[in-house]
């Protein structure tokens, strides 16, 4: 967790604008934009004098440094601060000093020279209710910035800006020596004594850490700014006015600690964000009208680094910044219990995508998602995540792992294999066919590829269970070592980027790559015309997060799919920055606005229809109403039904494509490696085991489900087995209640974390029960067996 | 109509009706009222409830 925190150390947001470094007061640029974009005139003039201390000089004396670094100087021309300050000054009400109500420090400062320099310093640290002196040689003030300004600005500008301010003024008294001031007791002074001033010995001076134009002598410490040292015109105001701050920290502080005022940024800004429109030039040749300076202002690009902002779906989704998330997931892993801290990003944590965009597209290389998924993994350990934002899936992996669906064989004719191919365990559950014809192109090409039907253990890594991340990773080391170690052939690109990661001695390559080798059998009917949904006509490649680095996956995929006689038109965005379809980490347990909020975005960068190379993002884009394809449908356009089960007819050609239920996705797997284990090794024993099984299981009464109870069941991700077990349990035990109007039974049961609820009622037929309803809830009833004292011995 | 539904407990055929009950989440208990068999005390929690205020207070008990 160290590591990443430090990591966000690093972060961009905060840098200042280009404009603003540059800018010898480092005014805040954005507030002073922001202000004149919404007309507030005098909020604006504040700013502007908050960061100068003296506006009128400083709109007369600025020649605008900050225009050479605006990245608008070459699209249209750099943004006009200076009119835009200029603006301020004609247009805001109220021009006055603003009052500080501070109570009166200790702390006597003497300032010697009235020029700008002096006076900024003075004005600082008299606002900061210091104790302050000027001593000035000649018998006016004002320096060098007499032969510049009217003498009666000059005048009234003084007088305004020092209005609420008390000071000493000492005219015609010239300073000679550092003893006549360390004599009367100043704890500081400022040197402003303007070019070629006399300096005291400071122009040669060192401080304690080796700061220039600084030094102790006796209890009084010296600083010389302004055009003594070299600034001049409008620096030797900034530096006067930064004087202040000097001075106020050694004040506090003791240290004599004057860094040269220079403010670098280090700030990046995504070229996304440039604009051509040309600099607005004031009509009347002089100055803006409100309408003009807000136009300019309107201009501005308000730099600031933001890829973050512009690219990552959690920012965008949620409003926040990084560094806001990294505090909230910081206070929320914490360890410590929940009813005494805050735990702010509980939920976020799981509602988020862990494709690492963030990392990809920051120019400082901060980790969000690898910030996410740590705090996923500590949130784990102190059994403090909530178990339902990962539950299903991990059933799911268990499914996919055990008996019914798991299956690693070595083709029965090949003694060793160079070869095994791994589908991963969702493009089986939704187009079993996918897997078969895929493995039979591999056969012909390599007759030596075993199988190996599995999770990869990605929602294992995504709930942050480690050890059961580990246990899943080891049993495919061990299978992939008992196979003789062969080359891993991989239909899903975040199963290939997980495991390639996990097992870096496992060699690995893409189904795509394989079969777009030259060679490859890619049966040429796949691409007929007369298949419904031909892959004729315009199709966009929509490229997997997972394959984000790996060329070589997306030009075999891109090939493939030209060869087959797609047209391609590129994705505008998902080719530069190629971001999660909203599956990755899988959120939406915890946030389905926020997947559906992800998959939404994708889905409409284009009008064009997908072809995707992801399991998940089929199955993303098909929920979200996108024409999508996975490409080895376009390549095998398999014949027969996507499901393997009774609901065939729903698949069939020409009726339209409907995703599997979560039910049917465990019929698939199991389905396929039955039909598998038939088609390739006869059968097994495996095999006649699970027939065993089924034939039990037809023994009991059928569940008769409506259409729509389906479809919610679905949505709830309510399998078919869960209300069968539920239903089961009610008529074994009785424990359920009964309703009159419905003539139906209500019972539930806990299976695993969740409570399962089911309604159903007998039918006229001995061997059919109807469901009427099934939901559940993540709340444990508890106690249930022990009700007033009484202990009743139900099987619960 | 729901507010005439009656449930009977199916093994005692009495009644239900809304008593204690104590639910947990999430290493945090609570009670609230519910359906209950006055006689075994078997529970009901009807689809309304389980999908409408029960998912509300889950949900507030999964962020904090
Ligand atoms: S992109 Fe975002 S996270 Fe990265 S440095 Fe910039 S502001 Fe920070
Ligand atoms: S675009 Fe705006 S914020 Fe960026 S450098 Fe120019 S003036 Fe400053
Ligand atoms: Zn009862």
């Amino acid at each position: 967790m160290d590591a990443y925190l430090k990591n966000f150390g690093e972060c961009l947001q905060k840098e200042p604008p280009f404009c603003g470094a540059e800018c010898p007061f480092h005014m805040d640029m954005h507030g002073f934009i922001e202000k004149i974009r919404k007309g507030m005139w005098s909020a604006a003039f504040k700013t502007y004098r908050n960061a100068v201390g003296f506006p009128r000089v400083a709109a007369a004396l600025c020649h605008a440094p900050c225009k050479s670094v605006c990245p608008l100087s070459e699209r249209g021309g750099a943004v006009e601060m200076a009119l835009l300050e200029r603006a301020c000054l004609s247009f805001a009400k109220d021009l006055g000093a603003t009052s500080y109500n501070v109570p009166a420090k200790r702390g006597r400062i003497a300032v010697v020279g009235a020029g700008a320099g002096g006076l900024a310093c003075a004005l600082r640290l008299s606002a900061k209710k210091y104790n302050v002196e000027i001593f000035e040689k000649e018998d006016h003030v004002g320096g060098g910035l007499c032969e510049i300004l009217p003498p009666d600005l000059l005048a009234r500008e003084i007088e305004e800006q020092f209005k609420h301010e008390e000071y000493e003024l000492r005219l015609s008294c010239e300073i000679e020596n550092r003893s006549f001031l360390n004599e009367r007791g100043f704890d500081a002074v400022c040197v402003a004594t303007g070019e070629g001033g006399y300096d005291f010995g400071l122009l040669r001076a060192e401080g304690d850490k080796g700061d220039r134009y600084c030094l102790r002598d006796g209890n009084t410490a010296w600083f010389a700014c302004g055009a003594l040292i070299g600034d001049d015109g409008i620096y030797a105001l900034s530096g006067g006015l930064y004087m202040g701050i000097v001075i106020d920290n050694f004040l506090k502080t003791g240290n004599l600690f004057y860094p040269p005022n220079a403010a670098a940024t280090r700030m990046v800004l995504d070229a996304a964000r440039l604009t051509d429109a040309p600099a607005v030039f004031p009509q009347n040749g002089e100055g803006y009208t409100e309408d003009e300076a807000r136009g300019e202002a309107f201009r501005c690009l308000k730099c600031q680094c933001d890829a973050c902002k512009l690219y990552s779906d959690l920012c965008d989704f949620t409003g926040k910044w990084p560094l806001r998330i990294r505090d909230e997931i910081a206070a929320t892993t914490l360890p410590g219990v929940s009813e005494i801290k805050a735990t702010p990003a509980k939920r976020l944590l799981s509602a988020s995508n862990t494709a690492n965009i963030c990392r990809e597209i920051c120019p400082a290389e901060i980790d969000l998602e690898g910030l996410i998924l740590e705090g996923r993994r500590s949130m784990h350990k102190q059994d403090k995540a909530p178990w339902a934002f990962h539950d299903f899936w991990l059933r799911d992996m268990d499914f996919a792992d055990g008996p019914e669906a798991a299956l690693c064989m070595a083709p029965a004719a090949a003694g060793t294999c160079a070869y095994a191919f791994f589908p991963g365990c969702q493009l089986g559950a939704g187009d079993p066919r996918l897997v078969e014809a895929a493995y039979d192109a591999l056969l012909e090409k390599h007759p030596d590829t075993a199988l190996l039907l599995r999770c990869c253990g990605a929602p294992a890594e995504w709930a942050g269970n480690e050890d059961k991340n580990a246990e899943a990773v080891a049993e495919i080391r061990d299978a992939w070592r008992g196979l003789g170690e062969p080359v891993m052939l991989f239909a899903c690109p975040s199963c290939m980027e997980i495991l390639g990661r996990r097992i870096p001695e496992m060699p690995l390559r893409s189904l795509y790559e394989t079969l777009a080798d030259r060679g490859a059998n890619v049966p040429d009917a796949g691409v007929s015309a007369a298949a419904p949904c031909a892959p004729c006509g315009e199709w966009a490649i929509f490229d997997p997060c997972a394959a984000r680095r790996n060329a070589h996956i997306k030009s075999a995929v891109r090939k493939l799919a030209s060869e087959a006689g797609c047209k391609l038109t590129p994705l505008p965005v998902q080719e530069r920055v190629t971001r999660c379809c909203g599956y990755g980490g899988q959120p939406s347990a915890a946030s389905p606005e926020y997947a559906a909020f992800v998959a939404e975005k994708r889905a409409s960068e284009s009008a064009l229809p997908y072809i995707v190379y992801c399991a998940n993002c089929k199955d993303i884009f098909i929920k979200a109403g996108k024409e999508c394809k996975h490409i080895l449908e376009i390549l095998f356009d398999p014949p027969g039904a996507v499901l393997a089960d009774k609901n065939a007819s729903l698949n069939s050609p020409g009726v339209p494509f409907r995703l599997a239920t979560v039910t049917e996705r465990r019929h698939n797997r199991a389905e396929l490696k039955r039909s598998l284990l038939e088609k390739y090794w006869n059968g097994s024993s495996a095999d006649q085991a699970d027939r065993a099984d089924q034939d039990e299981s037809a023994a009991r009464p059928r569940l008769k489900i409506g259409e729509a109870l389906l479809v919610q069941m679905d949505e709830d991700r309510i399998l078919e087995e869960d209300v069968r077990e539920v239903v089961d349990f009610c008529e074994r035990t009785g424990r359920k209640v009964y309703s009159e109007i419905s003539a139906s039974y209500s019972g539930y049961r806990k299976i695993g974390h969740m409570s399962y609820w089911v309604e159903y009622r007998p039918t006229d037929s001995e061997d059919e029960i109807e469901l009427l309803r099934a939901y559940t809830h993540r709340m444990e009833i508890a106690l249930e067996a022990v009700w007033n004292g009484v202990k009743t011995n139900v099987d619960m | 109509m729901e507010s005439k539904q009656t449930w009977i407990c199916d093994r005692c055929k009495v009644e239900m009706q809304l008593m204690d009950t104590q639910f947990n989440y999430l290493k945090r208990s609570f009670r609230h009222k519910a359906l209950r068999c006055p006689s075994c005390g078997q529970v009901f929690i009807p689809e309304e409830l389980a999908r409408g205020r029960m998912r509300d207070v889950e949900k507030t008990l999964e962020d904090k």
